[in-house]
Formats: structure tokens, C-alpha cells, sequence
């Protein structure tokens, strides 16, 4: 991956500006100039050269936005920062959010607590808990250094496990790190084309996998997610290809599992991709209204998606975790031969596979 | 205030011409009624003054014989944003002008102030969005030329659709509004053709013009047996079996389906929209109760048998027919003996 183009400014909200964060900022951004103000207010437009840190005032533990239309994994999200500079074409966080620079949250010691909060309730439940839904998990890592924090605290904590999801390659500052077992670095994989036209920003597919390795060694459990799954010219061929060099790089016992999710995106991102990326014809794929308001494939062609990819890797790993993001009973049954509920549910089925995997589970029910 | 004879002004000078491009007999009435009731206004340029406003007006004059006119006058040295402004302005408070004069005052404001800068008035006054692409786009159509402004000028083209095609080359442009003018279609369906022209245009990396020119869209646009109506109606057809074609084959297959099921009328089966979920329904038509037992009798067989089961057999390729009774019965016959075997 092209290195990140550093952040030239740092604002700092005066309440976090002696904080641990802002302290490795101003570590590993030496040519960045730092400007604390009382508080930030939102910007109009986007400045990729602005990095913000704020004192964050919302929650910072989440649940995943699943919808009651389609099964979701009941992940909970770590809710550390906002927006990416990747610049994919199909990113949802372009509509998503009112503010559009660079944002992370500075407060660590209230992120921290209420993490410990959320983990010391239901202690005989296992925790997935994911930092990659509102921005990608080790892209400012680098500068931040958040994983050196937040990898050992999941090492400590039994019943929870960590997942990073990024398009980068950025896994330097896990090395030597004391995980435990605890985190599953994961990554967001596609064919090579679609790399190339939609994510030309990202890490590459061969370096993804590298980096994947990498952390295989360094011990950590490993996750991929084919999503968004993109229709175009030869998809066959571009995503077998994608599998192909996984598995040629990657042990699959050490997946914890691939999910598979077809584009879907809310209405309002169109017209954002065809103002931002008029290269890009992703939107006018075969696309209706789902029963959630986003758009998505039409039924057919998501099921063909998933049953072509279920195939592949289960030619490979017939016991890995494969699980479909945001999709209902029908999809399941066609694309797998049963539904979520048949196996206990969604988030039951990935519990299983990390008490499978990354032995880690049941708990003890509290007395 | 002053009276200007002829040879003072040079009205072959069209700089502040904003054309109608549309045939009105009704300023000529006037004029024949009541003379000229509102002054033009004439800007001087050097020895002579050129016309900003009323270039109607002062060719009738000179057409009747008239020596000259009362006129406004701008002196040399009135900044020419300044003229442009109040020649707009009284554009636009005066009459409702067609999109063909809006065209031509955007791409005069964007020139006058930068995109950014245009005064809000003007927007607002004209109905024009303040998104900053949107001026381009009209000054764009402006510069399409007579047959683009005729067409934008002939009142049949939504405002929404023209600033939709604005951007597309000329070919593709022109192509599209000569159609949409012909269709006398809503604005609402203006829009759903032009995008979904524009999207399967992207999507097959070919021009606009390419897929209106297409053999099946020019056999629906060139039919001497269809109205304006019908030809709507089956360009629309087309163009959505175009964008969706997958869907529009399933569609295609549930329909031919059900005719195979050979539900009894008064019985519909109405899967969910695009298929999406499991929210179907069955709707029933009868005028008592007679009716309803016959109905629900006659379908019992149907609804009970596996054919039904074939309409949900995703995986089932489009096209390929429902197993007929007699073939499901063998089928089910092979699998009896393979299993006791």
C-alpha cells in the first residue's frame, strides 16, 4: 500500500490535548502542525489533510445497525473514530455521516471504561466486539498506535475477542503485542478488478494477504470479509481468483471466519458515486429497494453470489465459519441449505466458531 | 430618458439578446393596440448604442416607419455586470420565461460572476437550484445551440430532465429531447426514461444516442400503429427490461408460471416487490359466496400439488418450464424405487 499521506494539521479539542492519544500523535506526525481550540464544530467540506480529536461525548460501545428484515451477527462496535481516507468508491461512510474529515476520539480513558463496563456485564456471553464500522481499524494506526492499547486489554478480558478490520497493511505495531488469542485481525477482500477500479487506494489483494500472514505468524486469529461482493464482467473468475490466493497464503485453520455480503447501499449514495467517482459503474447494477430502504441486488444475483462463494471455499475448508452480512432466511437457505435459526442463530453460529477456532469459550453462567 | 433615432443604434449588436425561441403573437397584438408602452433600453457604445432590452419592441418601430424611440439609456461606462443584472432582473420579474430563456441567463450569470457568486435572487427568481454543478449544466444547454433551445423553448421537456441530459454529448443530447418531445410525457417520466437511458448507457459504456437508436427502441419511436401513449408505455417497458434485465426475466418466468399453474380466475398470486422477502399474497376476486366456494374449490387441486412448489425454486433457470404433472409423478416414482433399492 502507498503510505498514507500523513495528516499536515492535528486540532485538538483543549479537554483531550494532554491525552495518551494526542501524545503519540504529535510522536509520530513530526511535520504536522497542532492547533488546540475549545471544540470543533462539524465541517462542510472534507480536508484530507486535517486529522481531528475531539472529546467525544456519545457512546462509544455500539450495537452493529442490523435491521429486523435481515440477519445480523450481533457484533458490537468499539466506537473509537469516524471516516476514512481510503476513498472507495462504494463507501457507505460518504453518506453516512454529517461530518466528513478524519475524527478520532481523544477521551480514551472514558472509551476505555466503558468498554471495561460493557465487557463486565453477562460475563458467561461471549463479546465480539469490532473497531472497522465507522472508520477502518489500523489506518491512522501508524500514527496512533491505538492497537498497542486495545489488543492487551482484550488479552486480559476472558470472554470477549477483538476484531480489526482494515484495507491496509498497516500490522507493524502489532507485532510482539501480548494478544492472548483474543483478536482476530480481519480484512475486507475482492476480485483484483474491483480493487483496482473501486479501492485503488487500498492495500492490494497480495499485500492484504501478506500482511494477513504476517499476523498469522505474530499468532493472531484471522477474518475476511468478501464485501461489498460487486457484480461486473468475469466476477467469477476475480473473486475465484481472490480465494484461490488466500488459501494459497493462508492456513484456513487459523480463519475464524469469511463473511459475504453483496453491495448494498442507502439511496442517497448514488448520487454521491456518480459525483465523486464518474468512472465508476457500480451503482447501476441490477439494483431494487430492500425491505430495510437500502438498495440492493436483485435477490437472483445475490444468491448467485453467495452460492458460487459458499461452494469455492467449502471445496477448500468444509468446517470454516461462512457467513452472509444482512441477508434473510430465503438467501440463507438458497446460498447455504439452511437458515440462521436452524443453528441456533446468526451470533450462536460465530460464537461457535470461535470456541472452534480460537478455543476460547463457554463461559460459566454467573451464580 | 431620450429619444434615439435609428441610425444611432446599431441593433445588429445581439450582445444582451435573450431569445424565446417560441412563436407569441401576443407582443405584436400589443404593440398594434397600444404602441410601445415600456421604453427599451439601449447602452452607448461609442457613437452608437446598442440594445439591451426591447429588441421587439424597436424593430416593430422601425418595421412602421418610426424615426426612433423613447428610450432608457446606460451610459458608456455602466459596468456591463451591472447592465446584465438589470436586464435579467427585469427578464425574470416580468414574464414566466421557458427553460430556453433560462438557459440563456445562466450561462450569462456564470460568465458575469463566477458560479459561486451568482447572485441568490436570481436563483431563487427562476426556480434555479443553488447547487453549484447546476449552473453549468444550463449554461451548457444554452450552448447546445438553436435546436437544443427550440426544443427546451417548445415547453414539452421537464426542467428536470433537460439539466439531466445536460452533460451528455450533443448527438445523445439532441437525440433524447426530439424523443421526450414527441412522447408528451410527464416530468416524472421524463426523468425515469432519461435515467435509465443514461444508466444502461454507462453501464454498457455506450452513448445515450446509442440506445435510443437501438432497432427495438426505434421500432417502438418510428410505429405509425401506436400513439403517443402507447409508445410511452412500450419505450418504458423496454428501457426497464434494458436496466434489469434479470429481474425482468424472472418477472417474465413467474408470469408464464402461473398461466401454467392454471389458476381459476378470481385467484392472484402477488409475490413481493422484485421478489425481495417472503411477504407474499393471494388475492381473490368473487361476487358471493358461490362464487368463493367454486373458486377455492377449483384451486384446491392446484395449491396442494408440488407444482406450486416450482415457483420457488430460485435455483430453477429462468425460462425453463414447470414440471408438468405427469413428469413430476414419474420423477417422484424413480425416487421411490432408488430409495427401497
Amino acid at each position: 500500500m502507498k503510505k498514507i499521506q500523513a495528516p499536515r494539521k492535528v486540532i485538538v479539542e483543549s479537554s483531550v490535548a494532554k491525552g495518551e492519544l494526542v501524545a503519540s500523535l504529535r510522536k509520530n506526525l513530526p511535520g504536522a502542525s497542532f492547533e488546540t481550540v475549545d471544540r470543533i464544530s462539524d465541517a462542510v467540506c472534507c480536508d484530507p489533510e486535517i486529522l481531528e480529536v475531539v472529546d467525544f461525548r456519545g457512546r462509544f460501545m455500539k450495537s452493529c445497525p442490523g435491521t429486523r428484515h435481515y440477519h445480523c451477527c450481533g457484533y458490537k462496535i468499539l466506537h473509537f473514530g469516524t471516516q476514512c481516507s481510503i476513498g472507495c468508491s462504494y463507501c457507505i461512510l460518504q453518506a453516512y455521516l454529517n461530518q466528513p474529515n478524519l475524527r478520532l476520539f481523544g477521551n480514551l480513558g472514558q472509551m476505555f471504561g466503558e468498554l471495561s463496563d460493557a465487557l463486565a456485564q453477562n460475563r458467561d456471553s461471549l463479546h465480539r466486539i469490532g473497531t472497522g464500522e465507522f472508520t477502518d481499524s489500523l489506518l491512522l494506526d501508524p500514527f496512533t498506535e491505538l492497537s498497542r492499547l486495545i489488543v492487551p486489554h482484550f488479552a486480559r478480558t476472558p470472554n470477549a475477542v477483538l476484531e480489526l478490520k482494515t484495507k491496509t497493511n498497516f500490522v507493524e505495531n502489532l507485532s510482539g503485542l501480548d494478544h492472548g488469542g483474543h483478536t482476530i485481525v480481519a480484512w475486507s477482500l475482492n476480485s483484483a478488478q474491483i480493487r483496482k477500479q473501486e479501492e485503488p487506494f487500498a492495500a492490494t489483494i497480495a499485500e492484504r494477504i501478506e500482511a494477513a500472514r504476517f499476523c498469522s505468524g505474530e499468532g493472531y486469529f484471522l477474518a475476511f470479509h468478501f464485501d461489498p461482493i460487486i457484480d461486473h464482467p468475469e466476477w467469477k473468475s476475480g473473486y475465484a481468483r481472490t480465494l484461490d490466493r488466500l488459501f494459497a497464503g493462508i492456513d484456513p485453520a487459523r480463519i475464524v471466519w469469511i463473511s459475504l455480503g453483496a453491495f448494498r447501499f442507502m439511496p442517497e449514495l448514488k448520487e454521491i458515486i456518480r459525483l465523486r467517482h464518474p468512472l465508476s459503474r457500480i451503482a447501476y447494477g441490477e439494483f431494487i429497494r430492500g425491505l430495510d430502504g437500502k438498495m440492493r441486488y436483485f435477490r437472483d444475483i445475490r444468491a448467485e453470489f453467495y452460492s458460487f462463494m459458499v461452494e469455492r471455499i467449502r471445496r477448500i475448508d468444509p468446517g470454516l465459519c461462512v457467513y452472509l452480512c444482512m441477508e434473510n432466511d430465503d438467501i440463507w437457505k438458497q446460498s447455504f441449505g439452511f437458515s440462521p435459526e436452524e443453528r441456533g442463530g446468526l451470533s450462536h453460529m460465530l460464537d461457535c466458531a470461535v470456541k472452534n477456532r480460537m478455543h476460547i469459550g463457554p463461559f460459566e453462567p454467573e451464580t | 430618458m431620450r429619444f434615439a433615432t435609428f441610425s444611432e443604434i446599431d441593433l445588429d449588436n445581439r450582445t444582451f439578446e435573450i431569445r424565446r425561441f417560441a412563436a407569441s403573437t401576443r407582443l405584436k397584438d400589443s404593440l398594434a393596440r397600444f404602441g410601445i408602452l415600456d421604453p427599451p433600453w439601449l447602452q452607448q457604445k461609442g457613437a452608437q448604442y446598442i440594445a439591451v432590452d426591447g429588441f421587439q419592441r424597436l424593430g416593430w418601430a422601425k418595421e412602421n416607419g418610426a424615426k426612433g424611440a423613447v428610450c432608457r439609456i446606460f451610459g458608456q461606462d455602466c459596468d456591463i455586470r451591472e447592465v446584465w443584472s438589470r436586464r435579467i432582473e427585469k427578464k425574470i420579474f416580468e414574464s414566466g420565461i421557458n427553460l430556453a430563456e433560462k438557459a440563456q441567463i445562466m450561462s450569462v450569470l456564470i460568465v458575469a460572476f463566477q458560479s459561486q457568486e451568482i447572485p441568490s435572487f436570481f436563483l431563487s427568481g427562476m426556480n434555479v437550484s443553488n447547487r453549484p454543478d447546476v449552473p453549468a449544466k444550463w449554461a451548457l444547454l444554452s450552448a447546445g445551440g438553436t435546436e437544443t433551445l427550440e426544443m427546451l423553448a417548445s415547453g414539452a421537456i421537464a426542467e428536470r430532465a433537460a439539466l439531466e441530459v445536460a452533460e451528455w454529448d450533443e448527438r445523445s443530447r439532441d437525440s433524447l429531447l426530439s424523443v421526450l418531445k414527441a412522447l408528451k410525457c410527464s416530468a416524472s417520466i421524463q426523468v425515469e426514461i432519461v435515467e435509465h437511458i443514461r444508466e444502461i448507457a454507462v453501464r454498457e459504456q455506450k452513448s445515450g444516442a446509442d440506445i435510443i437508436e437501438a432497432p427495438r427502441s426505434r421500432e417502438i419511436l418510428m410505429s405509425g400503429d401506436l400513439n403517443h401513449r402507447q409508445k410511452t408505455q412500450a419505450l418504458r417497458t423496454l428501457l426497464a427490461e434494458l436496466r434489469y434485465p434479470r429481474l425482468s426475466s424472472r418477472q417474465n418466468q413467474f408470469r408464464r408460471d402461473l398461466e401454467a399453474l392454471g389458476l381459476p380466475s378470481g385467484i392472484r398470486i402477488i409475490p413481493p416487490p422484485a421478489f425481495e422477502g417472503n411477504n407474499w399474497e393471494m388475492e381473490l376476486s368473487f361476487n358471493g359466496p358461490e362464487e368463493l366456494r367454486k373458486i377455492v374449490h377449483s384451486a384446491r387441486s392446484i395449491v396442494e400439488s408440488d407444482r406450486l412448489d416450482a415457483i420457488w425454486r430460485w435455483d430453477r433457470r429462468p425460462g425453463s418450464p414447470l414440471p408438468s404433472a405427469a413428469a413430476r409423478q414419474k420423477q417422484d416414482e424413480n425416487k421411490t424405487t432408488s430409495n427401497e433399492g
